[in-house]
């Protein structure tokens, strides 16, 4: 296997997630909205880059189809969200990416059901597969730097700020004068269309998806992902997606040149379970904890602090 | 054209083995107030614990049965001990539980997929199968409606008659009261933890022994379980009685409508996460509140 | 027309009674107190008003418009502002952001404007930031600006909750025991300041006090609520003055009812 591929390979993967975590930081990290059904979310963006894809649209229409859909699937389950305690917005977001699951499976005409579809790349025939690859990592990292700047954007700003209050206390932010529920609708339709794009990149990528590669295993990579890294750190998310796709792939490359007595693939889910445990119990700000608003404001008063 | 009968009996069968896994759930969620992902691995354990003594044709299914329900309660009462328990402590919050449930869920599945791999064992016993009044019926199913009848009634009669079971039924409604209230909240909260989970596991146990023995047996229902319990009201047992029953009507008349309308028979699982995502929007608060 | 009109509200918990047709005026640019013993329903009066809480009967009038189960937001557009009597701090966040999250409608709040008007926004955050400034060194909590609301004491939330009903520049301020917790010379100070924005932007208070030296002092009109109902009203003195005033007080008064 050629090694820089692999790099590169390697690149891609963390970029798609790095998408998923940063997503779901804007919705868990700074609105405290417990999204529990990215995968479904990811699903559809995937599964709209590949029926586009195949009408031979070129592949931005396609990435923005898939966000497009993507958005629209999380205004539908925005609405649940405004009524709902976290744990049944947990519970509800989980199932329906599972039901979503389950109709793409049994519907074979909707995209090949369990036969899966095959997706057309965004690039037209570049020589080599190293080539290729270096396409991809560029394209998704634009992707991603460009969702990684709406997040700080709004992390940073006076709509972050009310996203960290709604977080905290719902009814207060109300009493101060802003409707709540357009925040949360805003969020998870962002996140959602961030995920969507994922899903695109990521069904591109792959040439080939099927339901089975959209298990809920997904949305808690992603969960693993965001805790690690710092909740409500954009830049955490970013560490997080890198050093679990990195211990990910690490386990399995030793599986290659160690037998242990242990089967890898055990090991590591056994050793990530672990690790999320301990991160909760020992350090639940993550590697990368919160930073405050940053805004001109508080600028202003970092530097002078009476007046 | 519907053979009602036995879609009744089926789905008493199904109801029963909800009741089983679900009755600790309900009770755990309402007393420490978060949902236990890691419920699934408690029914999936018991379920490989009981393979010890199925895996010959000649085994005894009663000692399966009370090696789970035991292997199971302990497994439970250590993940509280060490996992929920130091959380709940620092004061975490519902997410972070739910989290942590999730990450102790993979750490037990993977455990039990690298001591017993991932491929699909089989129970040797052959339980047998007849017919009662034109229903078919197997020894087996009949085991796993008597679990649930004595379930049923010991718990009612532990949730009415007993010291225990008043304290939980007072720490679930008000836990500040129940702790100035001089009730050893500790240990109650442990022995839910214990026999709840000890239930899954026997739950475990019968389903293992209806399908088949695969590391993601707990997690294939658990969702289900979810329903039942929040269908039911969390913390609310009569509620999850009914509630199992119902969604074992819904499943087993699903399963029969979807054939005669054609679709496919994946969309039964489907139908229970509508039933729970409408039961959501609609009475949050279940059947019992 | 009258400023502020609440009309017989009724408000049931379960089987009980706490609001039994609660009726008061308030007039424009006054100081107004709600006194009563605990439990008399004075809070669970201000949040039904504000539309945290549906009332059961009963209208709200403010600027002879109804304002009856209008969501709370709403509410806060319309001039009226609630500081809670237990802080509702966003703990995790600044003291400063504390303040301006409470500032009113303004540039940034929003999908767009937060993305593509970002000068915009920072421009207004400074002059925000200036007022928020103001408001600190009023409740003189100025070294504790960046610090997370979370570290303060009980004292210092409550100072930081008015300071947060201020920045809004309400019309009409609703405040629940605004000097619980605060030593007396800066109660005083609170008070002080309440009856200058009174007298300088014409600021309408309704205030549920315990320390009736403070409406005496400063309170045009009192209102004595009793088990849900407006039992006496007129000027502090003669209020504070009435026999009734003292038994109700005391508790000798009829319990809620059923």
């Amino acid at each position: 296997m050629d090694p820089l591929f692999y790099v590169f390979d390697t690149l891609v993967f963390v970029g798609i997630f790095a998408l998923l975590t940063v997503s779901l930081n804007l919705e868990y990290g700074f609105t405290g909205l417990g999204n529990f059904g990215k995968v479904a979310f990811f699903m559809a963006g995937a599964y709209t880059y590949a029926l586009l894809a195949n009408q031979q649209l070129p592949f931005y229409l396609c990435l923005t189809g898939g966000a497009a859909v993507a958005g629209i699937t999380g205004i539908l389950v925005t609405f649940p969200a405004l009524r709902l305690r976290e744990d049944y917005l947990a519970i509800v977001t989980l199932s329906f990416g599972e039901i979503l699951r389950i109709i793409i499976k049994a519907e074979e005409g909707i995209a090949g059901g369990v036969r899966g579809i095959w997706v057309p790349s965004a690039f037209a025939p570049l020589g080599s597969m190293r080539s290729l690859a270096v396409a991809n990592v560029l394209l998704v990292l634009c992707c991603l730097a460009a969702a990684f700047l709406l997040a700080q954007l709004l992390a940073h700003s006076p709509y972050g700020r009310i996203l960290r209050g709604i977080r905290e206390d719902d009814v207060a932010v109300q009493a101060l004068g802003k409707n709540t529920v357009l925040y949360k609708l805003g969020v998870l339709t962002a996140g959602s269309a961030i995920a969507g794009v994922a899903g695109g990149l990521f069904a591109q990528y792959m040439s080939f998806i099927d339901p089975y590669m959209f298990l809920p295993l997904v949305t808690f990579f992603v969960w693993i992902m965001l805790i690690l890294g710092g909740p409500g750190n954009n830049w955490g998310a970013l560490v997080g997606a890198l050093l679990v796709e990195l211990l990910n792939r690490g386990t399995r490359i030793l599986k290659d040149y160690l037998t242990l007595p242990v089967d890898p693939n055990n090991l590591q889910f056994i050793l990530f379970g672990l690790l999320i445990i301990l991160i909760l119990l020992y350090r639940p700000q993550g590697l990368l904890p919160e930073g405050p608003v940053k805004t001109a404001a508080r600028r202003m008063f970092q530097n002078a602090p009476s007046a | 054209m519907f053979d009602t009968g036995q879609i009744f009996f089926n789905a008493a069968v199904t109801g029963s083995l909800y009741l089983l896994a679900g009755t600790g759930l309900t009770l755990t969620y309402g007393l420490s107030r978060f949902p236990n992902f890691a419920y699934a691995e408690f029914i999936t354990f018991g379920g490989y614990i009981g393979y010890l003594f199925l895996q010959r044709a000649d085994g005894s299914l009663p000692v399966a049965l009370i090696t789970a329900f035991f292997a199971s309660g302990i497994l439970s009462v250590v993940s509280y001990r060490f996992c929920f328990r130091p959380l709940i402590d620092r004061k975490a919050a519902l997410i972070p539980l739910m989290i942590a449930s999730i990450a102790l869920g993979y750490v037990i599945r993977y455990a039990i997929g690298e001591v017993w791999s991932w491929s699909a064992l089989s129970y040797q016993p052959v339980w047998s199968a007849f017919e009662l009044a034109e229903i078919r019926v197997t020894a087996l199913w009949l085991y796993l409606v008597g679990a649930a009848l004595l379930t049923g009634t010991s718990l009612h009669f532990l949730l009415t008659h007993t010291k225990t079971g008043k304290a939980i039924r007072a720490i679930a409604s008000n836990p500040e009261l129940a702790l100035v209230s001089g009730i050893n909240s500790d240990r109650v909260i442990l022995f839910t933890w214990f026999t709840g989970a000890a239930l899954a596991g026997v739950a475990g146990v019968f389903r293992a022994a209806d399908t088949q023995l695969f590391p993601m047996l707990g997690w294939d229902i658990l969702l289900i379980v979810f329903a039942a319990v929040i269908l039911g009201g969390i913390g609310s047992f009569y509620g999850l009685i009914a509630a199992a029953f119902i969604l074992g009507l819904v499943e087993n008349f699903g399963v029969v409508l979807l054939q005669a309308v054609g679709l496919s028979t994946e969309y039964r699982m489907a139908i229970a996460f509508l039933v729970l995502i409408l039961v959501l929007i609609v009475r949050p608060k279940g059947l019992a509140r | 027309m009258d400023f502020f009109v609440a009309d017989r509200l009724v408000k049931n918990f379960g089987g009980l009674r706490v609001l039994n047709e609660t009726s008061l005026t308030v007039k424009e640019g006054t100081i107004t107190g709600l006194v009563g013993p605990n439990g008399s329903g004075k809070t669970t009066f201000f949040h039904v008003v504000y539309g945290l809480l549906r009332p059961d009967a009963g209208e709200v009038y403010f600027r002879g418009e109804p304002i009856t189960c209008l969501p709370a937001y709403r509410v806060y557009s319309k001039g009226l502002a609630l500081a809670f009597q237990l802080p509702r701090l966003f703990s995790r966040l600044t003291v400063l952001d504390n303040l301006l999250l409470a500032t009113g409608r303004r540039s940034g709040e929003n999908f767009g404007t937060a993305l593509f008007r970002r000068r915009h926004w920072q421009e207004e955050e400074i002059k925000l930031a200036e007022k928020a400034r103001a408001v600190l060194e009023l409740v003189e909590l100025t070294p504790l600006a960046l610090k997370p609301a979370g570290e303060l004491s009980g004292g210092q939330r409550k100072l930081l909750e008015i300071g947060r009903a201020l920045m809004a520049d309400p019309v009409m301020l609703l405040l629940d025991e605004p000097a619980a917790g605060v030593n007396p010379v800066l109660g005083r100070k609170i008070y002080a300041t309440l009856e200058r924005l009174r007298r300088e932007k014409r600021l309408t208070l309704l205030i549920i006090e315990h320390r009736l030296e403070m409406l005496l002092d400063h309170a045009q009109h009192v209102y004595l609520m009793d088990a849900g109902r407006i039992a006496l009203a007129g000027e502090p003195a003669r209020v504070l003055a009435d026999p009734a005033f003292y038994k109700i007080y005391a508790g000798e008064s009829r319990q809620w009812q059923s």
